[in-house]
């Protein structure tokens, strides 16, 4: 467990030196990052302007939820984003052979060799939003909803990253994978906004069948009380099941990795 | 001999290559109705390695001699077969074994590319759990054999290659293994550079008693440092022991160089054996082993000969031919 927690924290720090080489990085991230949030404000307003409340949502309850999807978002980029976007390149390269002969699970040396720490920034951008819907919404929130939300939230983030992860395995079968960060803007965009949004039928296989439901709608959902307590429950499932199969479908996929020639 | 320390029992390794017909249609046919052949990279192979060994593994392009290290280290589930290192499975991947072994590829890298090469140096320490002052000793101790002091902290994608591939073996040797599998690590290198290469290799082997596996295609290499070669050929061993054994196996013949004092109708050697080559007044003809005292008798006789020598094929030479015929006769 020590010796995991030095490495994870020695890769927290190179990974950060490699990022700050490339000082545009950072300026990228800012701009980027508070673009796209207004863009969301307006278009959540166009939205709301015709329609007091949509599918049990209020506008202010959709901001919140479009804050949180930032957060939740921002924080996957910062664990996990770009270390999964790369697994496709290392198999291609070879470069995963190298990763093979280390002492280390490789499974958790890759998922944390590109941290991007810096990114933390647009955490704040999607915090500061939350704070303005709630101050908008004016309620009290008990403990054991904020509990719900953030241990919700951590399994939406596991969950994310599984599917993700698995999804990038795949690339040890078919060679190349070049559209497997298209198919990250699939998965994500939808959690953007309430995934009720989207009507009964959709909303329910995003829930039940593929779980994106638990990434964020859920755990907002147990916020607000609209979602039964033990639906938390669920989303811990979900989470665990995710990263069962994410580690049990890697080590699968590794007895059949034949290694790039060279 | 003592007990050895890699173990390797009739080990095969095919790759399941996916068979595409040329076209769009061929792709799309493909896609109903998968037909897969095997590429035979390792077809049976056995040898057995003794501790602090250096040995040199030989053979084409496509022998399957990266296939075996892939294999040796873990990388790579075999076919069929056996195969024991330092008492593990290799493909088992368990950490106590592979804290003990380093894999450096000439053509791959695990440097950081954008940062100094401290800093993948400091990385390694952790996953192989070095402890600082064994670090600290090892990190001098390589630096100073490599002599690479003054480019510790400039950025590795500054670096000319063979800077950069000290650099790649300073990263793998941090954790002092007792096995190393080397793969082309001269490769692309200027001759200078190789040199020294080589000599660190020689050294590290001596200094520590580390068990080495080395592939090249550079012959200097293996005849420099490898007492014992493996030749292996569409992965099958065609030969395994000393350097000079090599020639007595595959040499059937001995060049005779001649010097002349006057110049001879190039068709009179025929009758000696195969003119290998001829500039007035240096002949060289190659002659079976049995026929040498009587053909030099002949020279001798009804040549104008001032100068004769008798000499073994050269390495390089004979594996060339041992090569091309193998690949003939497939
Ligand atoms: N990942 C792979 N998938 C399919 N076939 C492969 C793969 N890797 C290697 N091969 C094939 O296996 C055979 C042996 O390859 P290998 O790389 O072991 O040869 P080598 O002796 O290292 O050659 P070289 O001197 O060119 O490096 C070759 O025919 C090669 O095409
Ligand atoms: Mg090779």
């Amino acid at each position: 467990m020590k010796h995991y927690f030095k490495v994870f924290l020695a890769l927290l720090n190179i990974s950060a030196k490699n990022y700050l080489e490339k000082r545009w990085n950072v300026f990228g991230i800012i701009t980027n990052s508070t673009i796209s949030l207004i863009i969301m404000v307006i278009f959540v307003n166009v939205y709301f302007s015709f329609s007091k409340e949509i599918f049990g949502w209020t506008k202010y309850q959709v901001f919140l939820l479009t804050g949180i999807y930032r957060c939740v978002s921002s924080l996957f980029y910062v664990l996990f984003f770009r270390s999964i976007n790369w697994i496709p390149n290392y198999v291609q390269r070879g470069t995963l052979d190298i990763f093979l002969t280390k002492p280390i699970n490789s499974q958790f040396y890759i998922t944390f060799r590109l941290t991007r720490i810096f990114e933390l920034f647009s955490v704040l951008t999607g915090l500061v939003l939350v704070y303005y819907s709630l101050q908008k919404m004016d309620i009290m929130v008990s403990i054991i909803n904020w509990s719900f939300l953030i241990l919700g939230l951590l399994a939406g983030l596991l969950i994310l990253y599984g599917i993700y992860f698995s999804l990038s395995t795949l690339s040890i079968w078919i060679g190349r994978f070049s559209g497997i960060t298209d198919v990250f803007y699939i998965l994500r965009e939808p959690l953007a906004i309430p995934l009720d949004l989207f009507g009964k039928t959709t909303s329910f296989v995003l829930t039940f069948i593929i779980p994106l439901g638990f990434i964020i709608t859920v755990p907002v959902r147990l916020f607000f009380g609209m979602s039964p307590w033990y639906f938390l429950f669920f989303g811990v499932f979900f989470a665990s099941l995710a990263v069962w199969f994410s580690s049990w479908f890697w080590n699968f996929s590794l007895k059949h990795y034949t290694s790039a020639s060279s | 001999m003592e007990e050895p320390i890699i173990k390797v029992g009739d080990l095969k390794k095919y790759y399941k290559v996916h068979q595409k017909e040329p076209g769009l249609i061929g792709s799309v046919k493909s896609l109903f109705s998968r037909k897969y052949y095997d590429v035979k990279a390792v077809d049976g192979v056995s040898f057995e390695i003794g501790e602090g060994e250096l040995v040199g593994f030989i053979g084409p392009n496509g022998a399957g001699k990266t296939t075996t290290l892939k294999v040796l280290s873990g990388l790579l589930y075999p076919t069929s077969g056996k195969v024991q290192v330092l008492d593990f499975t290799p493909w088992e991947r368990k950490t106590a074994f592979q804290k003990q072994f380093s894999l450096v590829m000439g053509q791959k890298n695990q440097l950081w590319w954008d940062l100094p090469a401290m800093e993948s140096f400091i990385l390694n320490k952790e996953i192989y759990e070095v402890p600082d002052d064994q670090y600290k000793k090892t990190l001098d101790e390589l630096v100073e054999l490599l002599e690479v002091e003054d480019i510790l902290k400039i950025q590795v994608r500054k670096l000319s290659l063979g800077q950069r591939m000290k650099m790649e073996l300073i990263a793998a040797l941090i954790h002092s293994p007792k096995i190393l599998f080397l793969d082309e690590p001269t490769i692309g290198l200027d001759v200078v550079m190789q040199k020294k290469m080589r000599d660190f290799i020689r050294e590290y082997n001596k200094r520590f008693n580390a068990t080495i596996i080395l592939t090249s295609h550079y012959m200097d290499d293996v005849k420099e440092l490898c007492e014992r070669v493996i030749i292996i050929d569409h992965g099958k061993i065609l030969f395994d022991g000393k350097l000079e054994a090599i020639i007595k196996k595959f040499a059937d013949h001995k060049l005779l160089t001649v010097i002349l004092e006057r110049e001879v109708d190039a068709e009179k050697f025929r009758e000696i054996g195969k003119l290998e080559s001829y500039e007035f007044p240096r002949a060289v003809i190659s002659v079976k082993r049995s026929k040498v005292s009587e053909a030099a008798a002949k020279l001798l006789k009804d040549f104008p000969v001032d100068d004769l020598n008798i000499e073994e094929a050269q390495i390089e030479d004979i594996i060339r031919e041992v090569f091309t015929a193998e690949n003939v006769k497939s």
